[in-house]
């Protein structure tokens, strides 16, 4: 399942503002905001797609295939690596 | 719903919500699934559901910790705690997903519901320290 492109307008649309009211809340200066907006963008894309699937496999109620266990697997390992590295970086 | 569930996340992380409410969706996701595990001797078909949707929720938790990670604001205690609570989310998860490959439908209730409990004491702790 995709995201049609009037649904994605939409979602702009709906998060425009707050991205605007909550990254000026939190950073004043032009520099802060557009590297948390980056983020902020990084995070939402990452996330969307995580999302629809864990959506779409809800509602369908079918049996996943092994090959697709192996792929949210796959994908699982690789969001915990990046977290496990994040907090070892930091 | 879609639009519900995008909104959701996105406005999530905008307020920095999103670690708390990712990791709400995996619990609900694995508290529902877990009561209909039957403890057969292979793996059944709502075991490999119930391990596809762990599978998924918990890629949002760490995708949403990570993004508090990444944030900039993170305290370096609740990080280092956050380091220690994540691994038996994950090690647990594996169990499960080793023991649906091998067709263990007891190793995949126990995985499942290690699993639980381990996102629980995460859940309790990011709570507790306002992660969310």
């Amino acid at each position: 399942m995709r995201l049609s492109t009037d649904d994605l307008m939409a979602a702009a649309d709906e998060l425009l503002p707050m991205m605007t009211t909550v990254v000026g809340v939190l950073v004043p200066g032009a520099a802060p905001l557009l590297s948390i907006g980056a983020k902020i963008v990084q995070g939402v894309a990452a996330a969307v797609p995580e999302a629809e699937a864990l959506y779409a496999r809800i509602q369908s109620g079918d049996v996943p295939t092994q090959a697709e266990l192996d792929a949210y697997a796959t994908a699982e390992d690789g969001a915990y690596a990046a977290l496990m590295a994040k907090l070892a970086a930091a | 719903m879609r639009k519900f569930l995008f909104g959701f996340l996105a406005a999530a992380i905008l307020t920095g919500c999103t670690a708390n409410q990712a990791i709400d969706s995996a619990q609900s996701v694995t508290a529902t699934a877990a009561p209909t595990i039957i403890a057969n001797t292979s793996a059944t078909p709502a075991q490999a559901k119930a391990v596809a949707d762990a599978t998924l929720a918990a890629s949002l938790t760490w995708q949403a910790l990570g993004l508090y990670v990444g944030s900039g604001h993170a305290d370096a205690a609740v990080m280092a705690r956050i380091g220690q609570l994540a691994p038996p989310v994950h090690a647990a998860l594996k169990a499960a997903q080793d023991a649906q490959r091998n067709g263990n439908s007891a190793g995949v209730a126990a995985g499942l519901s290690a699993f639980q409990a381990a996102l629980g004491a995460l859940k309790t702790y990011a709570t507790t320290k306002g992660v969310m």
